[in-house]
């Protein structure tokens, strides 16, 4: 008997302690809060059943996000707002449902990504680093190494970058920047932030929060 | 700076940073003013390890369901976190409020093995505590250790104000009110041992004077200020009035056995001669099947684990398993939770439980026979039959296992080189035994993997009076057994020689080793459990630097007189009942086990009513 099957699509939020949670152990947790409720989800049908669970643009270690997504199914028709509820109340803390909608998009759709980057520095130094990170989109390229599976390569990433916003705060600098994102091209903020950190120095901290997915024609992705 | 604040750019550059920073589900959170004790318990060993822990879930369990009581988890940072806290001086802390434990009560250690006291100096250390109990003037923190290793914890005795001896649950809250009634008193920490020592099952190191003969053997213990001259250990007296934790902290990261976990029974009704688990964990005590039944609801319920485990020393052994399973079966699977049985005997393994396993279990069968030959099997009182092995290996062939795995001991007393061919030997038996099997599952080979560990000898077991192997004894039985492994079916592993002198020095230890563990640990000696961090170089330095040698721990054979340094410490299993165990261990006889003929072992006078009738049960 063919079971019915209901794709959902669940935007969290991965803030605070939780950024420590690798992507791995992100989809365990997930997978035992999924559990936890008394949602009527789908199993995969093999030998060894497990639970169907996608994330559609897995997060770095050490990185924040304001919206995640996450696909699962459920056999039967369910009110998502319900859904939405059982999922807040299963997660640990450091996770916050944004919101439980039908996916419109598949995930092949991803083509960029939007982050908020800090960086601290002394306060004498934050004007420069303002005027450095200005230069460095000024450019035509900006060349780094990118790490692969099938080795090092020397990338122009500056094609698949964009300043969005900058300022300087009260910590250092402030940055918002688009990056191209998804199963094809991902660029990672570290890479940016590498290249930025080799024509200044490394700064004091850092943090990296992802604040939007977007399609082709940067458009969030639902 | 919050520790929390000064945590987070060192976070980024260690491995696996979920270990340090707490925030799991079912972790537990109090407001610090609202609380009157704070209790830090600490497992001597990284995250992955003690997360794994059942005891450590009861007892975090148990603390927190007081009201005044905060309980928080501390576990051994592994070396790159470690150097990072040193460099920017993060003290230890809590997982649960990443406050530095040095601040708290109680600092509680949990000896699950000899290889993790180093790590327990190196973390009193991380807190920016003297190691030294004497050195630790204030009444609190109050540091103190039990489980296992706690039956002879002299080696431990400078370091750790007072041991539990026995099971935790209930004087864990006694010495907490002991605590609080001190505290309200103004008691010095002197002044509050001296009233803990009065608690059955609390042994105070410091109120006794141990004093030695010239061969280095001890010569007398004697107790001070109103010590007891024996300490017994505690049993909890029935298992289903006992509390059992209805959530787990669920981790973040995978640790070892990441899965809920019942406790089947405690205790063991075999008498394994080389197992002291088998004799300190007595008497034999069962949990009700609907109790289990209800446990595994409410873990399953809160954590969203996959797998329950149901756990003891020996679960075939357990009496209710059948009726457990039938409870515990159709709503797991309805709810796709695998059940796991470890510990599983050869020889009560029935084709109905074979079957009923296989089809929540994919994995390889492991069994121990422990022994190759069938006089060793008897002097070792393992009580296992060549014929019953290779009948219930031939079962697990027929339900589809392709792959078997045998756990041996070489270094066993008694043991001769025919023995130790005899593991070969069986292992071949059991090969053959798949290839004439009719019904054979087709088209696959078969994989028996022989892992080989070493003997340790044990206080509290009848080989605590038998020398341990030498290494290099242990390194010819070794290339005796590979010269005997004639098939590629075969598969041969075992274990570190070195680590085994250590652990065998360290467990019937005395006080002298106090020092010798602590120039270890300052040398560099921590997390001696793990390969990468053993040096054994390190070792025999610290033990020359005190004039001792492990060798007079670890392969001295001792009298049945001889004063053990743990002699004043009372398991409830009597000297005499060991001795003759000992002595039916070199006749090669069997004793039968505690359902089949009460042995008289002493165990059962560790029942407060004293009317306890063999076997052990009420």
């Amino acid at each position: 008997m063919q079971q019915v099957m209901i794709p959902v699509r669940m935007f969290f939020s991965k803030t605070g302690r939780a950024k420590y949670i690798s992507h791995l152990d992100t989809m365990r947790t997930f997978t035992r809060a999924f559990r936890r409720t008394h949602l009527p989800l789908w199993y995969t049908q093999g030998f060894n059943p497990h639970l169907y669970m996608t994330f559609p643009l897995p997060l770095a270690l050490g990185v924040e996000s304001h919206r995640e997504a996450v696909d699962f199914r459920l056999t039967q028709e369910l009110d998502f707002e319900q859904v939405a509820q059982e999922l807040a109340a299963a997660l640990p803390p450091g996770f916050e449902v944004v919101a439980v909608a039908e996916p419109v998009m598949p995930a092949s759709a991803i083509a960029w990504a939007e982050y908020e980057l800090c960086l601290a520095y002394p306060p004498m130094e934050r004007e420069a680093m303002l005027f450095a990170l200005k230069e460095l989109f000024a450019k035509p390229s900006i060349e780094v190494i990118k790490k692969s599976k099938k080795g090092e390569v020397l990338t122009d990433i500056r094609p698949h970058t964009t300043l969005l916003d900058c300022k300087v705060d009260d910590n250092g600098l402030w940055m918002s920047v688009g990056l191209a994102a998804g199963s094809t091209l991902n660029i990672s903020p570290r890479l940016l932030l590498e290249a930025f950190e080799k024509d200044t120095r490394p700064a004091d901290s850092v943090k990296i929060l992802r604040t939007a997915i977007l399609d082709a024609e940067r458009k969030p992705f639902v | 700076m919050s520790l929390e604040a000064k945590l987070e750019p060192i976070l980024e550059q260690v491995q696996k940073p979920a270990r340090y920073i707490g925030g799991e589900l079912g972790s537990i959170i109090k407001e610090p003013d609202k609380v009157s004790v704070r209790f830090a318990f600490c497992f001597p060993d990284l995250y992955e390890i003690g997360m794994s822990h059942l005891g450590m879930k009861i007892l975090y369990s148990i603390k927190n369901s007081r009201e005044d009581v905060w309980c928080e988890r501390v576990f051994a940072p592994a070396a790159d976190m470690e150097a990072q806290m040193r460099e920017h001086d993060i003290p230890l802390y809590g997982l649960e409020s990443l406050e530095p434990i040095r601040e708290f009560d109680f600092i509680g250690f949990s000896l699950q093995y000899e290889m993790c006291y180093t790590t327990l100096l190196n973390m009193l250390d991380l807190a920016g505590l003297p190691v030294r109990s004497a050195d630790r003037k204030n009444l609190a923190p109050i540091v103190m250790a039990g489980g296992p290793c706690a039956c002879n914890p002299e080696p431990l005795a400078d370091f750790v104000d007072l041991f539990v001896l026995g099971e935790g649950e209930e004087v864990n809250l006694e010495l907490i009110d002991l605590y609080q009634q001190a505290k309200e008193e103004g008691c010095s920490k002197e002044e509050y041992l001296r009233r803990a020592a009065q608690i059955p099952g609390v042994y105070v190191p410091s109120l006794y004077e141990v004093t030695y003969r010239e061969d280095g053997t001890v010569r007398a213990i004697t107790p001070k200020e109103g010590a007891p001259a024996k300490v017994s250990k505690r049993i909890i007296q029935d298992l289903d009035k006992v509390s059992f934790p209805k959530s787990f902290v669920v981790p973040f990261i995978d640790i070892v056995h990441d899965r809920s976990m019942l406790e089947v029974q405690r205790g063991c009704i075999r008498g394994c001669r080389f197992c002291q688990a088998g004799f300190i964990y007595r008497p034999i005590r069962d949990k009700s099947p609907e109790t289990l039944n209800q446990d595994a609801l409410n873990l399953s319920d809160t954590s969203g684990y996959d797998e329950v485990s149901l756990t003891s020393l020996s679960t075939s052994d357990y009496q209710g398993l059948e009726e457990l399973l039938d409870n515990i079966l159709p709503w797991t699977q309805e709810r796709q939770i695998n059940i796991a049985l470890p510990s599983l005997r050869i020889d009560n393994c029935s084709e109905k439980l074979m079957a009923q396993i296989a089809k929540v279990r994919k994995s390889g069968l492991t069994f121990a026979p422990e022994a190759g030959t069938q006089r060793l099997r008897d002097a070792i009182n393992k009580n296992l039959s060549e014929e019953e092995i290779l009948s219930t290996c031939r079962a697990a062939f027929r339900s589809g296992y392709t792959s078997v795995k045998l756990y041996f001991m070489i270094g066993l007393p008694t043991e001769t080189l025919e023995d130790v061919a005899g593991i070969a030997d069986l292992a071949q038996k059991v090969v053959d035994a798949f290839y004439h099997l009719p019904e054979k599952p087709k088209g696959k080979g078969v994989q028996v993997t022989v892992s080989v560990a070493c003997f340790v000898p044990k206080p509290y077991t009848p080989f605590e009076f038998e020398p341990q192997d030498t290494p290099e004894q242990l390194r010819e039985k070794q290339r005796h057994l590979l010269a005997n492994v004639r098939s590629r079916k075969i598969s041969v592993k075992y274990h570190d020689s070195q680590t085994s002198v250590l652990e065998a020095a360290l467990a019937r230890g005395d006080r002298r080793l106090g020092p010798v563990l602590e120039s270890a640990w300052r040398a560099g000696s921590r997390l001696d459990g793990w390969g990468e961090h053993f040096s054994m170089e390190r070792w025999t330095q610290a033990f020359a630097d005190h004039e001792l040698a492990p060798g007079f721990y670890a392969h001295r054979r001792r009298d049945y007189e001889e004063v053990a340094p743990w002699s004043h410490l009372d398991y409830g299993v009597s000297h005499r009942f060991l001795v003759a165990e000992h002595k039916k261990a070199w006749d090669s006889a069997v004793t039968p086990n505690c359902r089949e003929r009460c042995s008289g072992c002493g165990a059962a006078t560790l029942y407060s009513n004293g009317e306890v009738k063999p076997p052990c049960s009420k």
